[in-house]
């Protein structure tokens, strides 16, 4: 390899690391929708995000109600939305991908 | 007695005071609830209008999105048998995506994506020969802005089977598979182990997941290359294109007619973990070779492209992080050629066929490093006569997973400096050529055996938001 691209390498190896902030994911809360609840709930998550506007959602989240409203969305999925794991593992990552497509998020599915 | 009315006066006094005061404070409290139904009702009428102003500033216009990556490639090239090599110690390049979607009404959407992918220091226009419309947004060139994608989607139901319809220029590069190698989150249209071409075409969809898991049918009709136009009126400027060949669109003497094809892309089963999907892909007048007069590029017969993948996002049920965001996946591949009377496909003989086949397998773990990196490795092996349609797939080697031989991959997709709005990427490509390179549509060229070894670095910075 030349020196160039030694360089570069070493530079991006550098400033990859520097993550130090951590945030939930959309995508991640996409699959996780489709792998534990779609087919719990009976819906796609797109119509499950859209049950909700963004407000909607942020004020759940904030209240400290997400599973609550969650449940409302999909009474099917309760057990779920009342776990330990929803808690601690999954609702960051729901909630941003509910968010992201919530009924006036104006994201726009694909083909 | 004395005292005892004195009291009752007293607590009659008192009782009227807290009387009056009950009557007050009720009152107070009246109007404080009134104040707050009205606020109550403001705030829904805000919350209202806020909601309609979010869908009307992003549903009923265009939303625009940024892509836009530079990267240097390290390139070396070796042709063992002959003992010579190529090197590029650093092909700079920038790529700008801009993409479009607008809904302005529920079940109509469109989606474009225009592009700028060159070479540092490249020529304003480029016409080399490689530059086809099939590849033009997907490979390093000028600094022109073309239509990567460009179609639009109408969704409906008929008798409760939904439906959509779409026609355009198609998200079909960067399928299946190919997002995890570009860094991609969503993948594009077809599978990417057979087809990956800037191609368009008229689609209708048929969605079956009320009988199984995520499963649907693509149905895609398309050109993807225009034969080549004559003059028709003796103007030898060639000025005046009819948008048409002498004698129509086939038996020409050019023989460079229209490639229409039929695809057939689906899911046979997606639950969010287990993914499988299929391809079928029908070519239409492929180019070969026309044996009299040794014409190339000639229509030479019908090619047809199958494929299968299974992709496992998550390895068993929640037993660590670790194999929960851990994906598994492999595919395979058939291609068969098969040439008409008078026309070889791929070296074949008079009229006859050649067939060929492809593995890839890869698997993607998390880095242990960064939040949300993940490290790639990936494995491709394809046979003599195995020819996809890969052509626009972005390694600035050619296509790897086109390879007849052995390719092997790693990479690591990492945010820089933590921000998701920064993917970047660190890719190391080794491919062993063990005959003729499959890197562009030269269905008359005929494999033979060769000893070619390419690598590529690449080092990219994105900024997507």
């Amino acid at each position: 390899m030349t020196t160039f691209g030694k360089l570069t390498t070493s530079a991006l190896l550098g400033l990859g690391l520097l993550t130090t902030s951590l945030y939930a994911d959309a995508d991640k809360g996409q699959r996780l929708y489709q792998k534990k609840l779609k087919a719990t709930c009976g819906m796609t998550g797109a119509v499950f995000a859209a049950k909700h506007t963004q407000m909607e959602w942020e004020e759940a989240k904030e209240s400290g109600n997400l599973a609550e409203m969650m449940t409302e969305a999909c009474p099917e999925g309760k057990s779920f939305f009342e776990s330990g794991k929803f808690k601690s593992k999954f609702e960051e990552h729901l909630y941003d991908f509910v968010h992201d497509f919530a009924s006036d998020s104006g994201n726009i599915p694909s083909c | 007695m004395r005292k005892t009315l004195l009291s009752t006066a007293v607590l009659s006094l008192f009782a009227g005071a807290l009387a009056a005061d009950d009557a007050s404070m009720q009152a107070e409290i009246d109007a404080l609830m009134q104040k707050v139904q009205k606020l109550e009702q403001q705030q829904k009428r805000t919350n209202k209008k806020l909601s309609q102003v979010n869908a009307q500033s992003a549903n009923d216009n265009v939303k625009f999105g940024l892509d836009f990556r530079n990267a240097v490639d390290v390139i070396d090239y070796r042709n063992n048998d002959a003992d010579t090599y190529a090197t590029n110690p650093s092909l700079l390049t920038s790529r700008l995506y801009l993409t479009m979607g607008a809904a302005p009404t529920e079940g109509l959407t469109f989606q474009g994506k225009l592009a700028v992918y060159s070479t540092w220091g490249s020529h304003l226009y480029v016409t080399d020969p490689a530059l086809k419309d099939w590849a033009a947004s997907s490979k390093a060139s000028d600094t022109v802005m073309r239509i990567k994608e460009a179609y639009f989607v109408y969704s409906d139901e008929l008798g409760g089977q939904p439906v959509s319809v779409s026609v355009g220029r198609r998200p079909s590069t960067n399928g299946f598979l190919a997002n995890y190698r570009e860094n991609e989150a969503d993948p594009g249209s077809p599978l990417a182990h057979i087809t990956n071409m800037e191609v368009n075409g008229a689609m209708v969809r048929l969605d079956w997941s009320r009988f199984i898991d995520g499963a649907y049918t693509k149905f895609v009709f398309g050109r993807a290359h225009s034969g080549e136009m004559q003059d028709v009126y003796g103007d030898v400027s060639g000025a005046r294109m009819p948008y048409a060949l002498s004698g129509g669109d086939v038996n020409t003497t050019l023989e460079d007619t229209s490639v229409d094809f039929f695809v057939m892309p689906g899911n046979a089963y997606d639950d969010g973990q287990y993914h499988v999907m299929y391809q079928w892909a029908h070519i239409f007048n492929t180019k070969g070779m026309k044996l009299d007069g040794n014409i190339p590029k000639a229509a030479s017969g019908s090619a047809d492209l199958f494929s299968v993948g299974l992709k496992v996002s998550g390895i068993g049920e929640e037993i660590s992080d670790f194999l929960d965001e851990t994906t598994l996946f492999v595919s395979g591949a058939y291609t068969h050629y098969d040439a008409k009377n008078g026309y070889t496909l791929l070296g074949s003989a008079d009229g006859g066929s050649r067939s060929g086949s492809s593995v890839w397998a890869g698997i993607i773990i998390p880095d242990m490093l960064t939040e949300r990196g993940r490290l790639g490795f990936e494995y491709n092996h394809g046979s003599k006569y195995w020819t996809p349609m890969n052509w626009a797939e972005d390694t600035a080697i050619g296509s790897k997973l086109a390879v007849r031989g052995n390719a092997y991959e790693a990479y690591w997709n990492f945010d820089l400096f933590g921000v998701k709005y920064l993917p970047s990427q660190i890719r190391y490509t080794y491919v062993q050529h063990d005959y003729t390179p499959n890197i562009n549509c030269a269905g008359w060229v005929a494999p033979v055996k060769t000893d070619i070894t390419a690598t590529d670095l690449r080092l990219a910075v994105t900024y997507r938001y």
